[in-house]
């Protein structure tokens, strides 16, 4: 465990200082992010002026939803994607294939690197907006945000799992764009990042609930809401391991299957 | 006139170029018209659970929409140039362009061609179209021309403002932060600017005039403000190129080189 800690460790370090290298990049990511946050509350605000609850949420609630779920984008997003699509396209995965690492395992410890300093940022921005304007107290009671922290980590865990098989895509198509794009708007959609899953027709909801996304997004924010309570949120976190479990498997299948396509282009 | 020659000619070898990978070209076609759809659905999900928002139907939404994909699209399918400046600034590929005798600015916008842009332009007529359709607008030919000259109008203020921005990062900073916030912001222009605080809407409409591309135009055409109001988008896009302007000289001014 010790030595698996410090081969990988290297990686996580490094990306944490490629990440904090230009300080004025650093200021300007959670601007990014204070800007798309307020045009969600823009938006919300003008909606719970003609009513005081949507589909079964009220104000504080789906402000405190679209902050949790702007969160969770912001800490592994499309950034980690296309470094690796990158990689796969300009063929400088040759380098990281021939270390006598495992791949998967260094690509996730990079993740957990740029994740720790994006999620710092955005937990900062996203923390003092939700202080002022939502009153914390009803919900922030230690037992249920301590299995929130562990739903967040299983939510980071599949997140990188999805974003990893979407990048190992490039494999097959030389256009990042393309395979970002498709991935983006069925995890979007899928995980409830977009809006909430309730607001979505019935056999959407169905759907959904058996598909992995949901797991990434949408379940944590119930936790912290408070919206599942008592032996529910243990078969929540059961659900969310199984799919960490069987995606990072998938994944692993998935690489061995389409790293024989490797093709790179000139030399 | 030589220079809209010379931008067509780099156009045209960017194009063959593009087409020699036949599958890609397709791809990127299709990414462009996949990008808008995430947006979409938040409008037509959001709208199918309350279907007036502020005085607003969704269909008056999605012209907002269109005119926003619209102005994107051409920016990402001619000039794309304009985008990875300060990238081209930090990789030390920016000297390039000054050591040769053709103005710095057409260099710039003829670098490449990105026919994602096709998809999301088209996205944006389609659905503009759509709306106005299902809308039942009365049209004359005043309100066709005036759709005309905000379409392209509204284009010119994209390109300008994201050439304004990347520049702006390559004097400040050499990192995208800068054009990534004001990227952001261009969201905003997607929704009715009523719903912004004063400030906001202020700067929407000078500073950055997102909502000069959308808002403005749209609303005249839907009859919900009155024909004077459609001035302010003139107004923005000659204030939108000479800020840019002043930002780009100011950019060549500071310039330094990322080499050694």
């Amino acid at each position: 465990m010790k030595r698996f800690l410090k081969r990988y460790g290297g990686f996580t370090r490094c990306a944490i200082e490629e990440r904090m290298a230009y300080k004025a990049g650093f200021l300007m990511d959670g601007v990014f992010q204070l800007v798309g946050i307020l045009i969600s509350i823009f938006i919300w605000r003008v909606l719970f002026q003609e009513q005081s609850t949507i589909q079964g949420y009220n104000w504080d609630q789906m402000i405190l939803y679209a902050l949790i779920t702007a969160m969770l984008n912001a800490t592994l997003n499309f950034r980690t994607e296309r470094g690796l699509s990158e990689k796969i396209i300009d063929g400088s995965i040759v380098s990281d294939l021939t270390k006598p690492i495992d791949f998967q395992n260094m690509s996730f410890f990079r993740a957990l690197g740029e994740s720790l300093v994006e999620g710092g940022i955005s937990i900062l921005v996203i923390g003092v907006t939700a202080w002022l304007l939502v009153d914390l107290t009803e919900y922030l009671i230690p037992v249920r945000m301590l299995l929130f922290l562990v739903s967040l980590i299983l939510a980071f865990l599949l997140k990188f799992c999805l974003a990893y098989m979407g990048g190992l895509m490039c494999f097959y198509t030389s256009n990042g764009y393309g395979v970002v794009y498709l991935r983006q708007v069925i995890t979007d959609v899928f995980s409830g990042a977009l809006l909430p899953l309730a607001f979505f027709p019935g056999w959407f909801q169905k759907l959904s609930g058996v598909l992995p996304f949901q797991a990434s997004v949408y379940l944590p924010t119930q936790i912290f809401l408070g919206r599942i309570s008592g032996a529910e949120v243990a078969w929540t976190l059961t659900l969310q391991a199984f799919w960490v479990v069987a995606m990072w498997i998938l994944a692993k299948l998935l690489f061995r299957f389409a790293v024989r396509k490797v093709t790179i282009q000139g030399g | 006139m030589r220079s809209v020659g010379i931008f067509f000619q780099m156009m045209s070898a960017n194009l063959r170029g593009l087409m020699s990978f036949k599958v890609d070209f397709l791809v990127s076609f299709f990414a462009g018209l996949l990008s808008q759809t995430i947006g979409l659905l938040f409008l037509g999900v959001l709208f199918g659970n309350i279907p007036i928002v502020g005085g607003w139907n969704v269909y008056e939404v999605a012209v907002l929409y269109s005119y926003m994909f619209f102005g994107e699209g051409v920016l990402t399918l001619f000039f794309q140039g304009t985008n990875g400046l300060w990238r081209l600034v930090r990789m030390g590929q920016f000297d390039q362009f000054m050591t040769r005798p053709l103005p710095i600015t057409l260099q710039i916008y003829g670098l490449n061609i990105n026919l994602a842009g096709a998809g999301t332009a088209i996205t944006g007529l389609v659905v503009m179209f759509f709306s106005f359709y299902k809308l039942q607008l009365s049209w004359n030919l005043l309100k066709v021309l005036l759709l005309i000259v905000s379409l392209i109008l509204g284009a010119m203020i994209r390109v300008n403002i994201n050439f304004g921005s990347s520049a702006m990062s390559m004097w400040l900073e050499g990192s995208g932060g800068f054009k990534g916030v004001v990227e952001r912001i261009y969201e905003m222009g997607k929704y009715p600017l009523d719903i912004y605080p004063k400030a906001f809407r202020i700067v929407l409409l000078s500073l950055i005039p997102y909502a000069a591309i959308s808002y403005v135009p749209a609303t005249v055409l839907m009859g919900k403000k009155p024909l004077e109001y459609f001035l302010i988008l003139p107004g923005a896009t000659l204030l939108c190129i000479l800020i840019r302007k002043y930002i780009f000289f100011k950019a060549m001014q500071n310039y330094e080189g990322a080499g050694n």
